[in-house]
């Protein structure tokens, strides 16, 4: 079965949050309810707390691999599909938010009419060969989608070229630092 | 090109001095502008000539310091006219409202560096009564210069005018909607200062300013330390110690530009003041309490949130807060004495807890 999978480069990530907005106006996020992505802040001091180090993470639905959302949902309105998306039937909800105490990820949101709504990898925009509407939109390509076998494969490649061009670069390389 | 002519068509000794003038003469001088932060005083102290009325072009009474003062002193004014593309709270204090256009519903020359120059074709009509910008501004002109040849004509005359000498037309613009290279527009010259010298009063480079000595400033620029601060006050520093710094950039606004879509205000959506968690545990606030935030002028309510990007002893407070506006808080007339721009990163604060009772 394949995976797809949201990746995140949280070296890259620059907190602008284009990635909620885009998830907003994909899915029609017009309300208070929240987007089905975040993005939150983590603050590093040093010793002293003379500096601060600022990263951003983030996060969605991670489309679990053993998904608890799916067996604790009691009406088995949550499934997981061939292409491993996590997926909820709004028909079938009956907004109990078992799914959101069983998340660790706080992924399932609760829509004014009381029935759980999350991420589906943009379903209708992957069917028609574009990316989901977060990673299309973010700016420093931090977020990455795909199978995950591809994502980790295309990882080892970029890093291992890195490692190549600095072994082919020696000298440079050292005579630079 | 002749655009110099719109910017000013007279010299400045044939007008009436320009705002602020006479309280920042060097900012007027270097940068051959009003210094608009001036208005407020000068509205009040009618001085050296009164103001009567006014017309701005998207004027926001809430970036001046002390907004309050400046909402005050707009609505002394016998006339107040402002031309804005939403009912903002400025427009709401106006005898008249000119609805403008936005972008997408207007066209507009635009020239950028390099010779690149495009001219943009609206996407659909101006809605309702509102015009683009640059026509109010004809509409004004040919009942306030009637006699004018070029005033009485519209926008694109005068862009083909501007462009004249060039042997440009805006109809040969139009073809290209991405905007083209202008070849007929000289490029600036190379080491033009070798020729005419550095725009400095001794023509040279200048590694001490002539003009701020003059003027009784150091010549170097030296550091000052800001007109409220636990050094320059310390006596004020005791009742307010901390450093307001108000105006960061959050990254998901451009300016005030996009403060009114709610897809973007809701990613921050509380009325917030960062503080460092040693300052708050300091003044027995935990992270999520209500505050006030008070200075010598006022006091505003705000949520207290913890965060270590601003250093002990500092607080940060965004503008356009939902009922807590900053800038109010803040004396109209703390600015600095060269350039007129207002302190908004330097001033002296406390913070206090809002006891329960008074939720």
């Amino acid at each position: 079965m394949t995976q797809l999978v949201f990746s995140f480069d949280v070296s890259r990530c620059s907190g602008c949050m284009a990635c909620i907005v885009a998830c907003q106006d994909q899915n029609d996020i017009i309300s208070e309810a929240t987007a089905f992505r975040r993005v939150s802040s983590l603050e590093e001091s040093n010793e002293t707390e003379t500096d601060c180090q600022l990263s951003f993470l983030s996060m969605s639905c991670m489309h679990c691999g053993d998904a608890p959302c799916v067996m604790v949902c009691p009406a088995a309105a949550i499934t997981k599909n061939e292409a491993g998306v996590v997926s909820v039937n709004r028909d079938l909800c009956i907004g109990c938010h078992s799914c959101e105490l069983a998340c660790p990820f706080g992924a399932p949101q609760f829509a004014e009419d009381g029935k759980m709504a999350k991420c589906d990898f943009c379903h209708d925009r992957v069917e028609a060969g574009l990316l989901p509407a977060c990673v299309r939109v973010c700016s420093t390509k931090a977020l990455g989608f795909g199978p995950l076998d591809e994502l980790t494969e295309n990882k080892a490649k970029k890093a291992s070229t890195k490692i190549i061009r600095a072994l082919l670069h020696k000298d440079h390389f050292e005579e630079k630092n | 090109m002749r655009e110099a002519e719109f910017t000013q068509p007279r010299p400045w000794e044939d007008m009436a001095p320009r705002v602020g003038m006479d309280t920042h003469p060097i900012w007027c001088n270097e940068i051959g502008q009003a210094q608009a932060m001036h208005l407020p005083s000068q509205i009040n102290s009618a001085q050296p000539y009164p103001l009567k009325g006014l017309i701005g072009f998207g004027l926001n009474h809430r970036m001046w310091p002390g907004s309050d003062v400046m909402g005050d002193a707009l609505q002394k004014l016998d006339f107040l006219v402002d031309v804005d593309l939403f009912m903002t709270p400025t427009a709401k204090m106006c005898d008249l409202v000119l609805p403008a256009c936005t972008s997408f519903e207007r066209s507009e020359f635009k020239m950028y560096a390099e010779r690149f120059g495009i001219f943009t074709e609206p996407v659909i009509e101006p809605l309702g009564q509102s015009k683009s910008d640059t026509d109010i501004v004809f509409e004004l002109a040919k009942r306030l210069a009637p006699d004018d040849d070029l005033l009485s004509t519209d926008y694109e005359t005068c862009i083909d005018w501007m462009l004249e000498p060039q042997g440009i037309r805006v109809r040969d613009l139009r073809g290209h909607q991405s905007g083209c290279f202008l070849e007929n527009v000289k490029a600036p010259p190379y080491q033009k200062y070798r020729k005419n010298g550095f725009p400095t009063p001794s023509g040279k480079m200048e590694f001490t300013s002539s003009r701020l000595l003059a003027e009784g400033y150091d010549a170097l620029p030296v550091y000052t330390e800001p007109k409220y601060s636990p050094v320059s006050t310390p006596e004020l520093a005791e009742k307010y110690p901390l450093v307001l710094n108000t105006g960061s950039r959050l990254p998901m606004y451009v300016h005030s530009r996009t403060f009114r879509l709610p897809w973007i205000k809701k990613l921050r959506p509380e009325s917030m003041v960062d503080m460092n968690p040693i300052d708050g545990e300091e003044r027995g606030v935990s992270n999520g309490d209500t505050v006030t935030v008070s200075t010598s002028k006022g006091s505003i309510t705000l949520i207290a949130n913890f965060t270590k990007i601003v250093p002990p002893g500092v607080i940060s407070i965004y503008h356009n807060l939902p009922g807590a506006e900053v800038n109010s808080i803040i004396e109209s007339d703390y600015r600095d004495p060269i350039s007129g721009f207002p302190g908004f990163k330097s001033l002296l604060c406390q913070v206090v807890k809002q006891m329960e009772s008074s939720n």
